[in-house]
């Protein structure tokens, strides 16, 4: 993605390819002083409307990054908000009609249907999605990043939150426990909420494209989703594979094929 | 005076009574008021009072003389009867509001000048979301309640601080009632929200029933209490009791099962008959209105919003045949669910044996082959093929087997929980089986008692286990998981109720069911019972009070299908009610 931290030359600020919010209005900030400081010390007989042309159009470029950053960081806000209030069924809207949610090991596609799946489905019954506070250290790992275009943008946010899923249960003391906010098997997750957003053009409000929730760390071990929709009404369109996991299958078969190598050669060595 | 009902309250067919109808019958006590055997006080006759509610209207009281008042609320005045009790400092009455549905009855706190107002009305319309997630419209019949705290205004004098309160102190106590009606009553206040409730009088079987209450503290000795029977009569029933001299004044409205109005007020003495330890924080929760809590909850309830639990609204009737097509499509056993997470471990202490199984007065033989710690054959006497299943076993006490398995092909499906005492050969069988007389998709279940064929033991001739009332009283917190735990009070020989409890421990939404118990050895118990009129799962479990566990099954069928589960629990004896002495046959009473 062309992101506006290429064009100030801050690529190398993190490795990650992030810098925090803060730090780019500090980077902002900055800049913003050193053009206002430019006509000072410009050299006479320099015109200085090209200054002020530049230091304007720099300003503004500042300044509509700053609405962007703003308003995107209001969109997740928003959204965490209708997640902490239940209001699970208003936040698909706030997603691309062919956005998509990363959690748990599944992709869920599509507003009106894996979206709606997720939020409507798997996380009011399991009354996923409490807002815990964050640790002091987390707030600084946040990050917006945005295309020069200003059309799209990344943004990282650490998030705490209460999950959970329905007790399985033949009886009906899981359904009166519902009455109470109980009958679930409740976990606490931590970890960063990756957003990647999208906007028709300047003007226009900023979607969802994809949201991936990034665990860290969670109160149990949730297991991941094994079973795609419909197998699983409220399953996922995909299920995708942690980077453990992949290892754990790359290496699980680079090690089959080094087992089939050696029986090969044997074979080969007994035959000769 | 009638006779006493047979028919057990959840079975009963309430007339959906019109509000047309409902206003018919109020005209009858328009001019009367409330009727009282007591007769009642004069208290506040000639005197005028204003009642400012924080929560609710001003209340313009003028009372004629003892059963004539004139009433200003929302700024209409009304003219009618009331009745009114004292009890100590606290006068009680109640009205309705003339050509209207609607009632109030007020609880005055003389010494403090506070007050408790509880309005009241039919036909209100009001609609709930069930847990299934239907929307239902409750029925005209049921009594809607709303409270309103609130003080006397006194000339001069500024408006007091304090307020009566819903409260949890009264969470545990259990009581036994005796009203100026003659009408008897034990009643278990072991929710916060709920009551567990024995018609002594009103009903020939003796079950406990469940309903939603709210509990409104005065002062240390003196609480104003209320229950409508959601789901059953929707009759009301509320009143203040002084906890030290163990006295009642209050008021029973609604219709009951022959559709005719009750309105009187009544002075009833009591006595405590025991205390549950509540595990809540102490003034917490139960300050706070409890409301069915949803993922979207709205912000503010709305008026009369109770947590009331109506399970039969989502349990769809099913057929026998019905039952029965989605069990040839899949029966399945022995399923992990969140309800057995605590579970006992399985036993091999069948595998290897062979015994037979003879049950009394022309029951069943059965004998059996245990070759594995999960399966057995068994084959009928009076058949001649011998049936291969699955099957799970506990050692439920020593030397106890206590395992259950599917008839094979059976229709309806049918399965067995079996006690067999290896140390004397007793045997217990709970069979059970999908479908009763009211839906397919409910258990049916039955004890039979025996003895078995096993080597080495020669079994009694007269000795059986027995039908028990030993935990009769007796309360069990059960920990299926970490995230589950019900209270089991068994408040009669032929029910017992489960309550929720909820996070801070307090307990809340409960319901109750016909159960049976059978005693198989001193403090080793099968608790049997189904769901009735709820959602038809039947629990059959085995509880060892020595050491504080219970194991044993779940038996449900429906759309998915038939199910014989696992069921599991650590627990904790809660408390005790000393109640047993109410129970058991005697000459039936008639009833109001």
């Amino acid at each position: 993605m062309d992101t506006s931290k290429n064009q100030s030359g801050l690529k190398n600020e993190k490795a990650t390819g992030r810098r925090s919010f803060i730090r780019k209005m500090g980077t902002v900030m900055t800049t913003g002083v050193v053009v206002s400081a430019m006509p000072a010390v410009a050299k006479p007989g320099k015109p200085n409307d090209i200054s002020s042309e530049t230091m304007i159009g720099e300003l503004s470029e500042r300044i509509a990054i700053l609405e962007a950053e703003k308003s995107i960081a209001g969109i997740y806000q928003n959204y965490e908000s209708l997640l902490n209030d239940g209001n699970y069924a208003q936040i698909p809207e706030l997603f691309a009609r062919d956005g998509e949610c990363v959690y748990n090991g599944g992709v869920f596609r599509g507003r009106d249907n894996g979206l709606d799946r997720l939020y409507n489905i798997r996380f009011r019954n399991g009354l996923t999605g409490k807002k815990l506070d964050l640790t002091p250290d987390c707030q600084d790992r946040q990050s917006i990043d945005m295309s020069k275009d200003h059309l799209s943008a990344l943004a990282v946010f650490p998030y705490a939150m209460q999950a959970g899923s329905p007790m399985v249960a033949d009886g009906v003391l899981v359904k009166m426990a519902r009455l109470h906010g109980g009958g679930i098997n409740k976990w606490i997750e931590t970890g960063m909420c990756e957003l990647s957003l999208t906007r028709k053009s300047r003007e226009d409000a900023w979607v969802i494209k994809r949201l991936e929730y990034r665990t860290e760390s969670g109160s149990i071990p949730a297991s991941t989703l094994t079973k795609v929709f419909p197998a699983d009404p409220e399953g996922p369109d995909e299920l995708v594979y942690s980077p453990v996991q992949v290892v754990l299958v790359i290496g699980f078969s680079l090690g089959l094929f080094y087992n089939t190598c050696l029986l090969l050669l044997d074979q080969i060595s007994f035959m000769l | 005076m009638s006779h006493p009902i047979n028919i057990p309250m959840h079975r009963f067919k309430y007339t959906r009574l019109t509000s047309s109808q409902i206003a018919e019958k109020l005209k009858a006590f328009a001019e009367s008021g409330p009727v009282c055997r007591s007769g009642y006080t004069g208290e506040l006759s000639g005197k005028s009072i204003r009642i400012i509610t924080d929560n609710g209207p001003v209340f313009d009281y003028s009372f004629r003389d003892k059963q004539h008042l004139s009433v200003k609320v929302d700024g209409n005045t009304f003219t009618g009867t009331y009745g009114a009790l004292t009890l100590k400092n606290m006068i009680f009455f109640s009205h309705m509001i003339p050509s209207e549905q609607r009632g109030y009855n007020v609880f005055i706190d003389q010494n403090a000048s506070l007050v408790t107002i509880i309005e009241v009305w039919f036909s209100g319309g009001r609609k709930e979301r069930t847990m299934g997630g239907n929307e239902i419209i409750i029925d005209d019949r049921e009594v809607q309640r709303q409270i309103y705290y609130g003080y006397i205004e006194k000339t001069g004098q500024t408006a007091p601080e304090t307020r009566h309160h819903l409260t949890n102190r009264i969470e545990g106590k259990g009581m036994y009632w005796l009203q100026d009606t003659g009408i008897e009553t034990l009643e278990f206040y072991s929710s916060v929200v709920s009551t567990n409730f024995v018609e002594l009088t009103r009903l020939m079987d003796e079950l406990g029933y469940c309903s939603p209450s709210d509990y409104v503290l005065v002062n240390d000795n003196m609480f104003i209490y209320n229950r409508t029977e959601c789901e059953l009569s929707g009759i009301f029933t509320s009143y203040a009791v002084d906890l030290n001299t163990l006295t009642q004044v209050g008021v029973r409205l609604g219709f009951n099962e022959r559709d005719e109005l009750e309105y009187y007020i009544f002075r009833g003495a009591g006595k405590i008959v025991g205390e549950l330890t509540p595990l809540g924080p102490f003034e917490k929760k139960g300050n706070e209105p409890m409301f069915p809590q949803t993922a979207d909850r709205p912000a503010s309830p709305a008026k009369g919003q109770r947590m009331a639990y109506r399970p039969a609204r989502d349990f769809i009737h099913m057929t026998d045949e019905e039952v029965h097509e989605a069990a040839l499509i899949s029966t399945t056993n022995f399923t992990h669910t969140d309800m057995d997470v605590n579970n006992m471990p399985f036993s091999d202490i069948l595998a290897g044996k062979e015994f037979t199984l003879r049950f009394d007065r022309g029951g069943p033989v059965i004998h059996y082959k245990v070759e594995e710690k999960f399966r057995l054959r068994y084959r009928e006497d009076k058949e001649s093929t011998w049936y291969e299943v699955e099957y799970r076993a506990y050692e439920a006490d020593d030397d106890l087997a206590w395992f259950s398995h599917l008839l094979v092909d059976s229709k309806p499906r049918t399965s067995l929980q079996i006690a067999l005492d290896l140390t004397n050969g007793l045997t217990t069988c709970i069979h059970s089986q999908m479908g009763t007389e009211y839906y397919g998709n409910e258990v049916s279940y039955y004890a039979i008692f025996g003895v078995a064929d096993l080597q080495g033991i020669n079994p009694p001739r007269y000795l059986r286990h027995e039908l028990s009332d030993d935990l009769v009283g007796h309360a069990w917190s059960w920990t299926y998981s970490n995230n589950m735990t019900s209270m089991h009070l068994f408040t009669a020989p032929n029910s017992h109720s489960w309550t929720i409890y909820t996070a801070d421990q307090s307990l809340g939404s409960q319901w109750c069911a016909p159960s049976l118990l059978v005693k198989v050895r001193n403090g080793v118990h099968i608790l049997a019972e189904c769901e009735e009129a709820c959602n038809g799962s039947a629990m059959i479990v085995m509880i060892n009070e020595k050491i504080r566990h219970d194991c044993g099954f779940s038996f449900q069928g429906g759309r998915e299908g038939v199910r014989l589960n696992l069921v599991g629990a650590i627990g904790r004896h809660i408390g005790y009610y000393d109640i047993k002495k109410y129970f058991g046959p005697k000459a039936a009473k008639k009833g109001v």
